[in-house]
């Protein structure tokens, strides 16, 4: 779901680009010293996850991440997450500097939602733990593909047709995600609750 | 100082449980084949007056059906046409000059190749000196190489071995140069991310954590 260099008109990337930077600003000031180190975990494991590919469809698919990344670090998602783009660019050409803004949108406002829509469902109870898990997975990559696809209209045909091609790519990637994202959470949840949003209830 | 140490001991849980969701997400994405790349990428070569294109994803898959333009220097577009089956879509030299194909495989995958003027120009003489000698067709010029039967008087003497061979050999230099050229650019960008790749950007992420853990402390100790 990254989008190449040459792709987007220039609106949009300067668009992209102010938006990240306001999103990674705010990330940075809710980073404090305990969180850097997990936010550049996140980062890192996002950063592998992206590299790799299996062929599916078309084109090829990956785990993206964005959606636990996002439910784990709030607003810390956009630096994070600015940072792993940003080296996939320089180091393997995915995506490119001048599509960063956007490319970071789209990473990371599908996390921010997932934190807002599911930190409150992790304390409940089980079942809504885990269902809140696999929201993450399945949310995080339908509302990337939703963004990439409002981020290329302009440049390619009608939306429901790049929005229908990117998400029935990603349609299997969306219960991966949501499975894998579920098992994550189930797991820190066992190991190291105060992890998650919102710490365990008094 | 005993509330100071218990916040330190706080902080090295923190972290203890960060290595624990690394190896979380190590263990997860274990079995999942590191297959292929994200990136569609073009390559085009020219043959006599036919500009041929090839495209594929990073890792070989053939880019089907997707769409080639191809522009001058002046971002002009020239035409644009779409790749078969096999990722593949030739067309005519449109004008001598560099020219730039793009190609778009649809959902903001893009790749881009250039091939220059000199390119075409050497081409195109090549094969207009190349193939007024003899008809084009491999017999004929098969025909036109070996030397002429031996009743025959008007014929040049057959070369010394020797010599031939350099010739042929400087020939063959002369046309593979730029083609080893291409292929170098072509494997250039075909390049995957290996290992050194990777570890190097996981790298470049913890040493940025430290720069932000010690921004962060500096301030939290003023």
């Amino acid at each position: 779901m990254h989008i190449s260099e040459g792709v987007l008109s220039g609106p949009v990337l300067g668009a992209g680009a102010a938006l990240a930077a306001a999103g990674t600003a705010v990330g940075l000031k809710t980073l404090d010293y305990e969180k850097i180190a997990g936010a550049a975990l996140l980062a890192a494991g996002f950063f592998v996850a992206s590299l790799i590919h299996v062929p599916l469809g078309p084109g090829n698919v990956h785990l993206i991440l964005n959606g636990i990344v996002g439910l784990l670090l709030g607003w810390g998602a956009f630096p994070a997450l600015l940072v792993a783009l940003l080296l996939q660019a320089v180091l393997f050409q995915y995506g490119g500097l001048t599509a960063l803004g956007v490319n970071v949108l789209i990473m990371a406002v599908p996390g921010l939602v997932c934190y807002y829509l599911f930190r409150s469902m992790l304390w409940k109870s089980a079942r809504l733990r885990i269902a809140a898990g696999f929201g993450c997975g399945f949310l995080g990559v339908l509302l990337a593909g939703l963004i990439a696809a409002a981020a290329l209209v302009i440049s390619e045909e009608s939306f429901l047709e790049v929005a229908g091609l990117i998400l029935a790519a990603h349609v299997p990637v969306m219960f991966i995600e949501g499975i894998v994202s579920a098992s994550g959470v189930a797991f820190i949840h066992k190991v190291q609750p105060s992890l998650l949003p919102g710490g365990p209830p008094r | 100082m005993t509330e100071r140490s218990e916040k330190k001991r706080n902080g090295t849980g923190r972290v203890r449980s960060w290595v624990l969701r690394l190896a979380w997400i190590l263990f997860i994405l274990a079995p999942a084949i590191p297959a292929q790349a994200h990136r569609v990428s073009v390559f085009a070569w020219v043959e006599g007056d036919t500009v041929h294109t090839e495209s594929k994803f990073g890792g070989g898959r053939k880019a089907k059906g997707a769409v080639i333009e191809v522009y001058d220097e002046t971002g002009k577009m020239l035409l644009t046409g779409k790749t078969d089956d096999n990722g593949a879509f030739s067309f005519a030299v449109p004008k001598i000059a560099t020219l730039e194909v793009v190609l778009k495989a649809g959902t903001g995958h893009q790749g881009s190749w250039t091939v220059s003027e000199a390119e075409i120009r050497e081409a195109k003489t090549g094969m207009s000196t190349g193939s007024k000698p003899s008809a084009p067709s491999g017999e004929a010029a098969v025909e036109a190489l070996t030397p002429p039967s031996p009743t025959g008087t008007a014929g040049p003497a057959p070369m010394p071995v020797q010599e031939l061979r350099n010739v042929v050999e400087e020939a063959m230099a002369e046309q593979l140069r730029p083609i080893l050229g291409r292929l170098a650019r072509l494997e250039d960008q075909a390049r995957e991310p290996d290992l050194k790749d990777i570890l190097g950007g996981i790298g470049y992420i913890f040493g940025l954590a430290g720069v932000a853990a010690y921004v962060a402390a500096r301030k939290r100790n003023r």
